[in-house]
């Protein structure tokens, strides 16, 4: 299975709460470490 | 069938569903895209939002929704668990656009409202389902959704007593259709009575059943109120376990009358909503300025903005009303008192609780 299908995976397992906190954090950590610095609304 | 047939049969289902999917996540994207530029649009046109984007997203999520039931593919879109996703996700990014501070105060007052108005509120519903004659195990899903946190209580509450997966689907229906006209009147009411934002927020977090519609409705009224609204809905949810535990334990003792078969306290750590503790650790970060407030506000705040509005538009996406035809109309008048209590019973809790400095 490649590293996509394989992330793709986890994902659909994971609870929506748990995947929640990992985008949701991860978004933030990147946010945080300036990869992320202005997103349009 | 052979089992290299089976496992073809399997493998195909699973192709077909990973691309209903994709699809149906581009749709919700595209959609939130869309109610965005509408919102702006109408902005930029009358100076001011001519509705603002949780409406448009809610109605845009309605409309594809009778567009896919009518070319009959329905089942497909429902496949994917978009609301709860991308609820919880805008919600883990708000936490980062709050301090600490503000989530311990707002939450401790937050829980002290959550446990007057859900007990009075379950109570009251259960005699009212009572008085109507309802069945005692839809009795106790109705009871739970109205007073604490709609679908997922429903949920909870089903899991404790055993309910059947028609009284589920039921009270799922009508959790998001009784939400839908308060997210769209309760903001607007908060602001013909002239109540603060905050008090408006700790009403609508206090009210409204399902979070979704909390977030939509705080955010109809002004940012601060959708914090606030956030924080105390989140309060709510925090109690799901110990009432899913509490009504397990009462069913067995009480109405089954079989002791032995205790529930474990477990089930409130099982039954915790853990995306909670994404939105404490989220604020926590914040507030040590490990964010950078500039960032926060260009790009958490966006993001979180997006993440929410595909919630709305799953909202009108995901509501089917085929469960809501089959069960009478006495199920619909119970949560409809209900409501109307939950309502009045909240406003004064928040007058009481945000209206003071204390």
């Amino acid at each position: 299975m490649s590293m996509t299908g394989a992330l793709v995976r986890f994902a659909a397992e994971m609870s929506e709460d748990w995947l929640a906190i990992v985008i949701g954090l991860g978004l933030a950590a990147m946010v945080g470490a300036g990869l992320i610095t202005h997103v349009p609304w | 069938m052979s089992r290299e047939d089976l496992n073809k049969e399997d493998r195909t289902t699973t192709r077909t569903w990973r691309l209903a999917a994709a699809l149906s996540f581009l749709l919700v994207i595209l959609l939130a895209v869309i109610a965005n530029r509408l919102a702006q649009t109408s902005k930029a046109w009358l100076g001011r939002e001519l509705l603002e984007y949780p409406l448009w997203a809610v109605m845009l999520g309605l409309a594809a929704n009778l567009a896919i039931s009518a070319a009959g593919v329905r089942s497909h879109v429902s496949a994917v668990k978009g609301t709860e996703f991308f609820l919880k996700t805008g919600l883990v990014l708000m936490g980062a656009t709050i301090n600490l501070a503000d989530v311990l105060r707002i939450g401790a007052k937050g829980l002290i409202q959550a446990v007057l108005v859900v007990t009075a509120v379950f109570f009251l519903t259960w005699h009212l389902a009572t008085w109507f004659r309802l069945d005692a195990k839809l009795r106790a899903l109705m009871a739970a959704s109205v007073a604490i946190c709609g679908v997922s209580a429903a949920i909870a509450a089903a899991g404790a007593v055993l309910a059947k997966k028609e009284h589920l689907a039921y009270v799922a229906t009508l959790v998001i259709v009784f939400a839908l006209p308060l997210m769209l009147l309760q903001p607007y009411a908060a602001k013909a009575l002239g109540l603060s934002a905050e008090v408006a927020g700790a009403w609508i977090g206090g009210n409204i059943d399902t979070t979704a519609a909390v977030v939509g409705a705080g955010a109809i009224h002004s940012e601060t109120a959708m914090k606030v609204a956030s924080v105390v809905k989140l309060s709510q949810n925090a109690l799901i376990g110990f009432a899913a535990f509490l009504l397990a334990l009462y069913w067995v003792v009480v109405i089954e009358r079989r002791p032995d078969q205790r529930p474990s306290p477990r089930e409130i750590w099982a039954r915790f909503p853990k995306f909670v503790l994404g939105f404490m650790i989220a604020s926590a970060l914040a507030t040590a300025g490990l964010l950078g407030p500039e960032h926060v506000e260009h790009a958490i705040v966006p993001l979180r903005n997006w993440f929410l509005t595909a919630a709305f538009v799953c909202i009108g996406l995901e509501l089917s009303f085929t469960a809501f035809t089959e069960a009478g109309w006495r199920p619909l008048a119970v949560y409809f008192l209900a409501t109307v209590a939950n309502t009045a019973l909240a406003l004064g809790a928040a007058w009481a609780l945000f209206g003071s400095t204390w």
